[in-house]
């Protein structure tokens, strides 16, 4: 198997990899500005190359954006309704696919956030890395810190300048420090303080970053990409330099990922209806395994060459093209549970299924 | 008579027979004539007893005198007997006399033949003794010759009786003096500012006061690397004077100090044999002039060599200089058995070619900087003032005959090394021709590689340069590649005769095209995305910032939509002025854009045909299953050529399809949704004549309305879109 496709018929905007689960499952949010929206649960059955597939209703409204909490089996979702944001936390019922009959399920528990008072626009939530009370939610120029346990929320970085635009998104880099997207470049505010940046990239892109994602087995390391349509790997010592850098797009970079068990993969997707693996051995975790060095004309005709001429570390650059879509694709996620399988879904509602190429694993575990 | 025959006849003779002559006569004669003849017979026989008497008589006269002679002679004799015993006496006396005389003087002729011997010893002596001060003398008068010739005539003597106590001092002071002779002589031998033969001489007469050739040998060649040395660094210091002044003082002093005395060395210890040293001496003093020339013709041409590094000056001069000194090391090259001198030299303008070769190249390197960075600057400036103030085409011709010139400047420059005037001829070396072949692929093609690679990195992720700078750039590497790289690589060829179509090693005219052509390409799509990025900029911007909820019915195109149009007409005049306008795919008609966008009735099956004309009769949902079966338009697939159109497209792909991204993240209201009718449709008028298929204008506008639709809040949106004769109306006011 190479690939699994699965239409939702809907466009669909927002993709996430269920963290707290033994099996491979992917909720994809629909975006239906005027009816009712749903989460598709995809279960891929590895062996028999099947999906299960369910649907939980989401009355609550377009769905811009799905995170799940790497602790428990909960979601949060970010959906509009009448031009209302809001954000809200979805506990996934443990028994899913008992009964086949059903087709919709219903989350077993839904909790809204409380955002009214911080504003409108809410871009993203996320769960804190290893403390399921705790999320963090960019809205407008705020990021706030919710604390469930004790039912309060703190506002820890917010612009106020007016000029400015509002912050795109963020996500965790560790327990105590929360990356937010703004503009051009990318700024980590310590949670324990407000306002305390910890420290920032200025001017990561030319054009504002669309996405981030942090390395979950090197410190230091972020990748960010935008709509210049570069993916840019970051030591966050020196903001001035990328590590890597790669242009294969050839529109806006919506999504970034690294793979959680090999982090030299790195899956992009983007608004020219590609998602690319490229290949960052040289600043991964596994980098001081061997040094490979840097090859900025590798392209994936010559990797291939130089596989089949010697059993090698994977070079630096763009593995593999994934063209299954054919319209844009804003979200790609690889699986929590499998290494070598990843989701994307562009926004006529295709959701793709796929796993990287064997010769790729292979060179990589050998 | 005897011997006659007897004759019987006659009376004189013996054998006279008187009967026979008788009867013959009386039987032959008369008697007259017997009567004759015995008168005559009678007659002579008278005279003959006459005479005969006479004849005894004398005799006997003579006898009697005789007897009486005889007679007094005895008498005489016994005198003389007694004379003669006296006599004998005498002589006896006076031999005893003599013996005795001789015995007396024997004692004081050998005293004397003693005196004599010790006269001459003393002579001797008193010239030994004298010896230190007429040693002093002579070579106070520097005639160390005579003085050396002095002493080793003495030499014997002294060694002989050196040990009496008066000799002991002579010989002391002697040696003292030799001594002193010897160092002056060394110091003399060591300074060695005089010519080969005094040298020599000095060497000699040192090898004559004993000194061991083996030691000489080495102190001569040690002393001589400390002068020489010394003089190395006099010469190092030179450094204000030019290469021809520092050339000539190197070789008047230290070229010809060595010369001099390596030229000395070898008369002295190499022709000659020694019998005070080993067999293996002459080799061993070979060896060491060797090694000692090598040694310091090394340090020498190091040091020209570091000059030549550090020479910023004509390289005419340099060169000049260059050719003297390889001059004189040809001359040399008889001085030295058994080292290559010239080749040494050879080296060194080798080295001096190619150090040239890589300063031309960082000068055209630099050259080529300041070229692009005023190019920059240029239109940067332009920029600010007027888009379409400097004509691009100007800049390029700039930079690509700037860039041919100098490189072709350079390539003149060098050939001055081949000029068959100078004495040195490079390309007889398999060094020198892989020299000259570095000057086309170090110089030549790593310059031309270097280019390439610079323009290149124009294009590159981190960096941020003007559109048109790119234009100018891809253009450049355009005209190289379509002529530029074979009119050079051809000048190359042959102006240093480098047969380069049948060389493996050397870099062919197709590689550097093709690396040319690649810059080009990434250049050019470097500029593509670049103002697809600044037009994407305008339209992100509008999109962004403006509410489309609570906006008013549209009355007009938005202003930026026409800003766009102007800022792609900008490009596509900037283009046409570069680029041939390339191949309209499509009989693209004026009459297709004067149509509204729903009513158009495309013809051909390439043809797009739009799906938005669905939206008002079926469910939003629908759209996306039409689009599965819609023909797909892959809009990012192609690749941008050199042409006007394929440009343009590419910038306004991109410029759409940020446009979509834009729509679809935002939501509408009916009258947002109306003037995102009204901009497509503008957009679609006035775009389709920059593009070679149209189709992908018309597909992009059609998903972007598409999109607008499904992001409107209202019910049954595709129903809210304007009648088409209104958009019309719109548009056409505007």
């Amino acid at each position: 198997m190479e690939n699994i496709i699965y239409g939702l018929e809907f466009q669909a905007r927002s993709l996430v990899s269920q963290q707290d689960a033994e099996e491979i499952r992917f909720f994809i949010g629909t975006q239906i500005i005027n009816g009712k929206n749903q989460i598709h649960l995809l279960e891929v059955d590895d062996d028999n190359n099947k999906l299960k597939t369910k649907a939980f209703s989401h009355d609550q409204g377009e769905i811009w954006r799905l995170t799940s909490c790497p602790t428990e089996k909960l979601l949060a979702s970010v959906y509009s309704s009448n031009l209302v944001m809001r954000t809200s936390i979805l506990k996934i019922p443990d028994r899913i696919f008992d009964n086949p009959e059903i087709e919709n399920l219903e989350f077993e528990d839904i909790e809204v956030l409380d955002t009214e008072s911080h504003g409108n626009e809410i871009k993203t939530t996320e769960f804190h890395p290893t403390n399921t009370n705790i999320l963090a939610t960019v809205v407008d120029s705020k990021v706030l810190i919710f604390n469930r346990a004790e039912a309060k929320s703190t506002v820890v970085a917010e612009i106020t300048s007016k000029n400015t635009a509002k912050f795109a998104g963020g996500k965790w880099n560790n327990a105590n420090q929360f990356v937010v997207m703004h503009e051009n470049g990318v700024k980590s505010y310590d949670t324990r303080e407000t306002n305390h940046i910890a420290w920032e990239i200025p001017n990561a892109h030319i054009q504002p970053v669309r996405d981030l994602d942090v390395n979950p087995n090197k410190a230091f390391t972020l990748a960010t990409v935008g709509d210049d349509c570069t993916l840019k790997i970051w030591d966050i010592r020196n903001n001035k330099t990328p590590v890597f850098s790669r242009r294969d797009h050839q529109h806006w970079i919506f999504s970034v990922s690294f793979n959680k068990f090999h982090d030299q993969l790195i899956l992009t997707s983007a608004s020219d209806g590609k998602v690319l693996l490229t290949c960052a051995a040289s600043c991964s975790s596994e980098s001081n395994i061997s040094n490979i060095p840097k090859d900025d004309e590798s392209n994936s005709d010559n990797d291939e060459f130089q596989m089949k001429t010697k059993k090698s570390q994977l070079k630096d650059g763009l593995l593999e093209k994934f063209e299954q879509h054919e319209d844009s694709v804003y979200c790609c996620e690889w699986s929590s549970a499998d290494p070598w399988i990843f989701c994307s879904c562009s926004w006529d509602g295709r959701v793709v299924v796929s796993k990287i190429p064997k010769k790729y694993k292979y060179q990589i575990l050998l | 008579m005897a011997e006659k025959p007897e004759n019987p006849y006659d009376m004189n003779s013996a054998s006279f027979d008187a009967d026979k002559y008788l009867q013959k006569l009386l039987k032959t004669c008369n008697l007259k004539q017997i009567m004759d003849t015995e008168a005559i017979i009678v007659k002579d026989t008278q005279t003959l007893t006459s005479e005969m008497q006479t004849l005894v008589y004398e005799n006997y006269n003579k006898f009697i005198s005789a007897t009486e002679t005889i007679r007094k002679m005895k008498t005489d004799f016994l005198e003389m007997e007694n004379e003669m015993k006296k006599l004998a006496e005498n002589m006896k006396d006076i031999t005893e006399s003599s013996e005795q005389i001789t015995n007396s003087l024997q004692d004081t002729r050998t005293q004397l033949t003693k005196l004599t011997e010790k006269s001459a010893l003393l002579k001797k002596l008193s010239g030994i003794s004298s010896l230190p001060s007429k040693l002093t003398q002579l070579v106070s008068e520097k005639n160390y010759t005579l003085a050396i010739h002095e002493y080793s005539r003495a030499k014997k003597v002294l060694e002989l009786y050196g040990d009496q106590p008066s000799f002991k001092g002579i010989q002391e002071d002697c040696i003292v003096i030799m001594n002193n002779l010897q160092k002056l002589l060394k110091d003399d031998f060591q300074r060695a500012e005089k010519k080969t033969i005094h040298l020599t001489e000095t060497g000699e007469l040192l090898l004559e006061l004993g000194e061991k050739p083996s030691v000489l040998s080495k102190e001569m060649l040690q002393f001589a690397t400390q002068r020489l040395h010394d003089e190395l660094i006099l010469l190092g210091d030179q450094t204000e004077r030019d290469m021809i002044d520092f050339v000539d003082i190197g070789i008047e002093g230290f070229l010809n100090d060595l010369t001099l005395v390596t030229s000395s060395f070898y008369e002295m210890f190499i022709l000659k044999h020694y019998d005070s040293e080993d067999d293996s001496f002459q080799e061993l003093a070979r060896a060491n002039l060797n090694d000692f020339v090598n040694k310091n013709m090394t340090a020498y041409l190091n040091l020209v060599q570091e000059r030549v590094e550090n020479d910023s000056g004509d390289t005419q001069i340099l060169l000049r200089a260059l050719d003297r000194l390889h001059r004189r090391l040809c001359a040399m090259k008889n001085l030295g058995r058994g080292i290559d001198v010239p080749r040494t030299g050879i080296d060194l303008i080798i080295h001096s070619v190619q150090q040239l070769c890589q300063s031309h190249y960082k000068i055209l390197k630099d050259s080529f900087s300041d070229n692009l960075s005023s190019i920059r600057l240029t239109l940067v400036t332009s920029n600010k003032n007027d888009g379409s103030a400097v004509s691009l085409n100007e800049l390029i011709e700039t930079l690509y005959v700037n860039t041919i010139e100098k490189v072709k400047g350079v390539l003149q420059n060098l050939l001055v090394f081949l000029n068959p005037e100078w004495s040195f001829n490079i390309k007889t070396e398999h060094k020198g021709v892989s020299c000259i072949e570095g000057i086309r692929e170090n110089l030549l093609v790593a310059f031309l590689r270097h280019i390439a690679s610079v323009m290149t990195s124009f294009s590159d992720i981190n960096s941020s340069c003007p559109a048109n700078l790119l234009l100018v750039l891809s253009k450049v590497c355009l005209k190289l590649e379509k002529g530029g790289v074979r009119s050079l690589l051809n000048l190359v060829d042959e102006l240093y005769e480098i047969d380069s179509e049948n060389s493996s090693t050397l870099t062919h005219e197709t590689e550097l095209n093709s690396e040319m052509f690649d810059a080009a390409k990434i250049l050019l799509d470097a500029y593509v995305r670049v103002q697809g990025m600044n037009v994407s900029q305008m339209l992100r911007k509008s999109v962004e910032t403006r509410d489309w909820i609570n906006c008013l019915e549209p009355r007009s195109v938005r202003a930026v939509m026409k800003r766009v149009v102007d800022e792609l007409t900008n490009i596509d005049g900037t283009l046409e002025e570069l680029f041939e306008s390339g191949q309209m795919q499509t009989t693209a008609s004026s009459d297709s854009s004067r149509k509204t966008h729903f009513s158009m009735s495309m013809q051909g099956k390439q043809q797009y045909r739009s799906t938005l004309s669905n939206y008002t009769s079926s469910q939003t949902d629908n759209s996306l299953v039409h689009r599965l079966f819609s023909e797909r338009v892959d809009i990012f697939n192609s690749t941008v050529e050199f042409s006007k159109v394929s440009i343009m497209s590419g910038i306004i792909k991109i410029s759409l399809k940020t446009l979509l991204e834009c729509v679809r993240l935002r939501t509408f209201s009916k009258y947002g949704l109306q003037q995102i009718q009204v901009d497509a449709h503008y957009l679609q008028l006035n775009l389709w004549r920059f593009v070679a298929d149209e189709n992908i204008i018309y597909f992009l506008l059609d998903d972007i309305l598409g999109s607008a639709v499904l992001r409107c809040m209202e019910k049954n949106p595709s129903g809210l879109l304007m009648e088409p004769n209104a958009v019309d109306l719109i548009v056409e006011r505007f």
